[in-house]
């Protein structure tokens, strides 16, 4: 994890340097580049920015965690799909309110981020209880044949197991 | 006494063991090799001698012979040895000894030596002490007599044997008549133990009853002699006088001479019983010196006293003394003075200046540097240095006096006794048996003498003071305290005796001990040797194994076929060799197979537990078990103990799994919408 932290710290570092090495004409292009895009997507980067907040919170809240933004940010995208499709086909400057005031389109973008969330906190728990619960089971399985083995071949088989430790 | 000699004496007593185990016709009879049928209702107390019983006996084939068995329930085991060797001796004046056995005594139901005599018919010689016959008067009686006695002695001789048993309570008339006198029994008990001291000669008399050994035949002669000579007086001598006090005055006066100054022997005897009776025991008469005496021919007496005596005495405890025997007892009744004495030189000196004998200076010389130079043991120097004087006497010991072919009867007594061993581990751990036969002329010491030390040394099963009893005197017969009261007088009884005491009750000792191993070693020989290792090794199954194969073999080489209640024994003793197999089914097979194998036959029991192709099966499988065993708790040691390590694994598997589907879920969604818009 720390490694993959390091790398995306490199990557946006090498962003930045070469983000610096362009000229101030070449910076400015970019910047009003970027601009005219966000106007003329102005309705999908509308949706994006709305659709996308919680996976934008826990960028700024949790920045370290990435599995946490990975999961949530997929199903948060996942969610977000469905409208975003659907605005392309349709696509105008007053669709964004159509899409912002239908409210089941909304629960279905952010309840997406909170299955993600909520698959994020609570499976890993469930996958460790149920591996605790096969653990036990493996260790009973044992103890039986260990005592198959003591009842057939005595005590003194078991003395001479090494310690784990 | 040869190997194949004991054969025929074990052979016997098997034969006697198979009569015992034959049913009893009532409960005071006893049938002895299916002919002699002993009659314990009918004792016949005048014919009991060296400590034996005497009880009549019928022959069932010849009806007419009269007989009468000696059981031997003295204080001594019987003589074993010479057995075969009375039995087969033929001579008119000896009582004839028809067979021997193993009986059950039924006074106390015990096992006992059984030997079958003819019967005297006209009763005893002595009684009460007082002689029957008068020789005074019938020289040629005498002389015929003394011939006869002489003839008893030469067919002991001419067999290696001596009787020890030749006094005036043991002759009887053979015949009604009373025309013929034989001497009685010698083999009940140990030699010479009922001898009363005035038959004894002064060498036998110094020795401790149990320990005066076989002797030789001069010993004989000297008992015949005193017989004669009581005879001759018409009654028994010395008969109220202490052993101790007789042998003082045999010392101090000479035999005849005590007993012509308690009685004058008359001359017509006294020459050829001066000849028979010499203290000096390679000067006394054989029947050759005797017969040409009679035959009026000039034969020799040897010095006397006074011309032997030498010039200088020695003077111990205020009192001079000359001969060599004198100052032998009287450095044994003054030990602390005697080994001033011998550390001061005098006693070297007196040998030297008294007896003129400078060898025997010399010999005193070195003992005397040699307990100089070491600390050493007060008893064992005067010992040793009495060995040197007067080597015809037996070798005094702190308490004990004994020849060294009588020690081993003494320590088997001393044994059965309980009384204290440390003497005789300091004697056989000495070199004064050594020494004492290196002085003599006429005996060569047995082969066996220098083993003594090392069984002493060794305290192992097989070794020790038991060794030494059986591997030195044949006579003795094994006293295990787990024969339950039964005789055993060779290796084919040992597993008998061992079966009977188990089925009279069940015993949680193990089915032997260093008394039985010791004799079997004795008895059967090297062969034993490797099972003996064994018995001493420290593991336990390794005894069972060694015993298991011993008795097998002795029950296939000796019988009897089926041994049930031994069996029985050994498979209770067996459970440390069932456990040699690791397998616990296994192991309760083989005990419910030992419990069936009730068939008596030992080699069943040795096949079923020491079967290699399962004890190759059992092996290998174990260290498979092993192996799985190691590997299973290693994994359940892993599980057990990598419980926050194997959470975090299962948390980091589960998170892995959840970022896989959140990708999934968002390809599936931008799939299922580019789809659906396209369509659209």
């Amino acid at each position: 994890m720390k490694s993959k932290n390091t790398k995306e710290t490199d990557k946006s570092a090498q962003f930045g340097r070469s983000f610096r090495k362009l000229n101030v004409f070449q910076k400015a292009l970019l910047i009003v580049f970027f601009i005219l895009i966000c106007i003329i997507s102005f309705p999908i980067v509308l949706i994006l920015i709305f659709g996308l907040l919680p996976t934008l919170t826990i960028l700024f809240v949790d920045k370290k965690n990435y599995d946490k933004q990975l999961i949530v940010g997929c199903f948060n995208i996942a969610g977000v799909f469905f409208y975003l499709f659907g605005l392309l086909n349709k696509f105008s400057i007053g669709q964004q309110n159509d899409i912002a005031d239908n409210i089941f389109m909304v629960i279905l973008m952010l309840g997406s981020a909170a299955l993600g969330l909520v698959l994020y906190n609570e499976l890993p728990n469930f996958y460790a209880y149920v591996y605790k619960l096969l653990s036990a089971r493996k260790i009973d399985k044992i103890n039986a044949k260990l005592e198959k083995l003591k009842e057939d071949w005595g005590d003194e088989i078991v003395p001479h197991v090494p310690s784990a430790e | 006494m040869t190997v194949d000699e004991e054969i025929v004496v074990n052979k016997s007593g098997d034969e006697a063991q198979n009569a015992s185990s034959q049913p009893k016709l009532d409960n005071q009879k006893f049938l002895l090799k299916e002919r002699f049928e002993i009659d314990f209702s009918r004792p016949l107390v005048w014919l009991d001698n060296n400590g034996g019983k005497a009880f009549a006996v019928s022959d069932r084939i010849d009806t007419t012979r009269r007989l009468f068995a000696l059981i031997c329930c003295g204080e001594t085991p019987p003589r074993l040895s010479i057995l075969p060797y009375l039995k087969s001796i033929e001579n008119s004046a000896l009582m004839k000894l028809v067979e021997y056995g193993i009986v059950t005594y039924s006074p106390d139901n015990a096992q006992k030596m059984a030997l079958i005599y003819e019967e005297p018919l006209g009763g005893k010689v002595f009684d009460a002490g007082i002689c029957s016959l008068s020789l005074k008067e019938a020289p040629e009686k005498f002389r015929t007599l003394a011939l006869s006695f002489m003839g008893v002695i030469d067919a002991f001789k001419n067999m290696n044997i001596t009787h020890r048993a030749i006094r005036t309570d043991n002759l009887y008339f053979r015949d009604v008549g009373k025309s013929e006198i034989v001497i009685g029994d010698c083999a009940a008990a140990f030699p010479a133990f009922f001898q009363p001291p005035a038959f004894e000669a002064i060498e036998s008399l110094y020795a401790d009853k149990v320990a005066r050994g076989n002797g030789s035949d001069k010993s004989d002669i000297y008992s015949a002699a005193v017989t004669l000579t009581c005879m001759v007086l018409g009654h028994d001598i010395l008969q109220n006088v202490s052993a101790p006090e007789v042998l003082r005055q045999k010392i101090k006066k000479g035999s005849l001479a005590l007993i012509n100054s308690i009685e004058k022997i008359p001359a017509t005897f006294s020459n050829a019983l001066r000849g028979m009776m010499n203290d000096t025991p390679s000067l006394r008469w054989n029947y050759s010196q005797l017969f040409s005496f009679f035959e009026g021919k000039q034969v020799s007496y040897g010095p006397t006293s006074a011309t032997e005596r030498p010039k200088r005495a020695l003077n111990i405890n205020g009192e001079k003394v000359y001969m060599p025997h004198d100052v032998v007892y009287m450095l044994h009744s003054n030990i602390d003075e005697a080994y001033s004495l011998i550390l001061n030189g005098k006693i070297s000196d007196w040998a030297k200046n008294g007896l003129e004998n400078e060898a025997l200076a010399a010999k005193i010389d070195v003992i005397v540097r040699q307990e100089k130079s070491a600390a050493g043991n007060k008893n064992l120097t005067v010992a040793r240095i009495a060995c040197l004087i007067d080597p015809i006497l037996p070798i005094k010991f702190k308490d004990m006096a004994f020849f060294p072919d009588g020690i081993a009867k003494a320590t088997f007594m001393a044994l059965k006794e309980k009384k204290n061993l440390k003497p005789f581990v300091e004697i056989f751990d000495s070199d004064l048996i050594k020494l004492w036969y290196q002085e003599q002329e006429s005996l060569r010491s047995p082969g066996n003498i220098t083993e003594f030390r090392v069984y002493i040394m060794r305290q192992e099963i097989g070794y020790g003071i038991e060794r030494i009893i059986y591997d030195f005197d044949n006579d003795l017969p094994c006293v295990s305290p787990l024969f339950n009261g039964e005789i055993v007088i060779g290796a084919p009884q040992v597993l008998r005796a061992l079966n009977n005491a188990f089925k009279k009750e069940n015993i949680s000792l193990p089915p032997y001990d260093r008394t039985i191993i010791a004799f079997l070693r004795c008895k059967i020989g090297k062969k034993i040797d490797s099972l003996i290792s064994d018995l001493n090794s420290p593991r336990e199954e390794n005894h069972v194994a060694a015993i298991l194969h011993l008795y097998a073999m002795l029950q296939n080489k000796f019988g009897p076929a089926e041994l049930p209640n031994l069996a029985r024994w050994l498979v209770n003793f067996s459970k440390p060799l069932v456990r040699i197999y690791h397998n616990k089914k296994y192991q309760r097979y083989l005990e419910k197979e030992l419990l069936k194998s009730n068939s008596g036959k030992l080699y069943e029991i040795v096949e079923l537990l020491e079967n290699e192709s399962a004890l190759e099966k059992d092996r290998t499988d174990y260290a498979a078990v092993l192996n799985e065993a190691n590997y299973l708790s290693l994994e359940k040691n892993r599980i057990e103990n990598g419980g926050p390590k194997l959470d975090e694994e299962a948390r980091a598997s589960a998170l892995k799994l959840v970022s896989v589907l959140s990708i999934l879920a968002m390809t599936a969604s931008f799939a299922y919408n580019l789809i659906s818009w396209v369509l659209k």
